[in-house]
């Protein structure tokens, strides 16, 4: 992107997902589907904002790696705490 | 130029990769604070919701805006230097400078509210009952997420300045504006940092 159009249109674009952000989570009470639209504004700053488009490949691989090792961490990390399955274990007192 | 680089595009592109890297390890430094807010809203569910309801949607709500909009007029600034205008670079500098100091005024009164309402985690924390716990961990994580997103905040209204300053002494021209750049960057980032934050705080677990 460049020139003053793309970037208004960003910014736009941005403040209608931030209505749409507040709207979905207060109105049709879809709270959860709030990350997606943080998810889909943090896009458009990196490509309109922080122009990622127009950097080298290197930018390219430390942006790239910097996401890659983020669900890294939130993928495997979570995996345990959120598939684990709780067993309740009943007590029938101590046979000693 | 300096002596290490064979040409100023390769001078350019080394400190704006070195940007990129130093970003890199920052999504990893927030992204353990995601990792522990699912992980803890996964275990306190309950809490997690008491403590959203609670939360200052409208002061976050017009933070987010004003970030936003922080992040548009400094690449706009980008943008004027880029094609000659250095007085421009300044004034969305200083545009720039003034919303960060509304984003972080307003957190001040946010803070200053919850800590007004007891909202503190401790022996007086104000909300009570079965699920307190875990709203107690919110709120661990919330003042913890914004504390650090706003040290961000005041580095970054710094190096603003810097350039601003810079840009006065005449240090920037349509042929070389890479520190604009650089710091441009580094703003957006902060910007993309809250983006993560603000639902996860106001919303996600209402």
């Amino acid at each position: 992107m460049s020139g003053w159009p793309p970037l208004l249109v960003a910014w736009i674009g941005l403040l209608v997902l931030l209505a749409l952000e507040l709207g979905s989570a207060l109105l049709l009470h879809l709270p959860a589907t709030a990350s997606l639209f943080g998810m889909a504004q943090a896009a458009i700053v990196v490509i309109a904002f922080m122009r990622i488009r127009r950097g080298s490949p290197l930018m390219h691989i430390f942006g790239a790696a910097g996401l890659f090792w983020l669900i890294v961490l939130l993928a495997l990390g979570n995996l345990d705490p959120l598939t684990r399955t709780d067993l309740i274990v009943q007590t029938t007192g101590n046979p000693r | 130029m300096h002596f290490q680089y064979s040409s100023a595009e390769h001078q350019a592109e080394s400190a704006m990769s070195g940007m990129w890297l130093f970003l890199a390890q920052e999504i990893l430094f927030f992204g353990a604070l995601v990792f522990v807010w699912v992980y803890c809203c996964y275990q306190h569910p309950a809490g997690f919701r008491l403590a959203t309801q609670h939360a200052n949607l409208l002061i976050g709500s017009i933070n987010t805006a004003v970030l936003l909009t922080s992040s548009f007029t400094f690449t706009a600034g980008l943008l004027a230097i880029e094609r000659g205008e250095p007085r421009r670079l300044i004034q969305a500098c200083f545009a720039t400078i003034g919303l960060g100091v509304v984003f972080l005024l307003l957190k001040g009164v946010e803070w200053f509210k919850d800590v007004g309402d007891g909202l503190v985690p401790g022996a007086h924390f104000s909300l009570t009952g079965p699920d307190s716990g875990g709203a107690q961990i919110f709120y661990v994580f919330y003042y913890v997420a914004t504390v650090l997103h706003a040290l961000h905040m005041i580095i970054g209204i710094g190096l603003v300045l810097w350039i601003a300053w810079r840009a006065r002494r005449g240090d920037f021209s349509r042929a070389w504006s890479t520190p604009v750049e650089v710091v441009g960057l580094y703003w957006s980032f902060v910007d993309v940092v809250w983006l993560t934050l603000y639902p996860l705080i106001y919303l996600a677990a209402l």
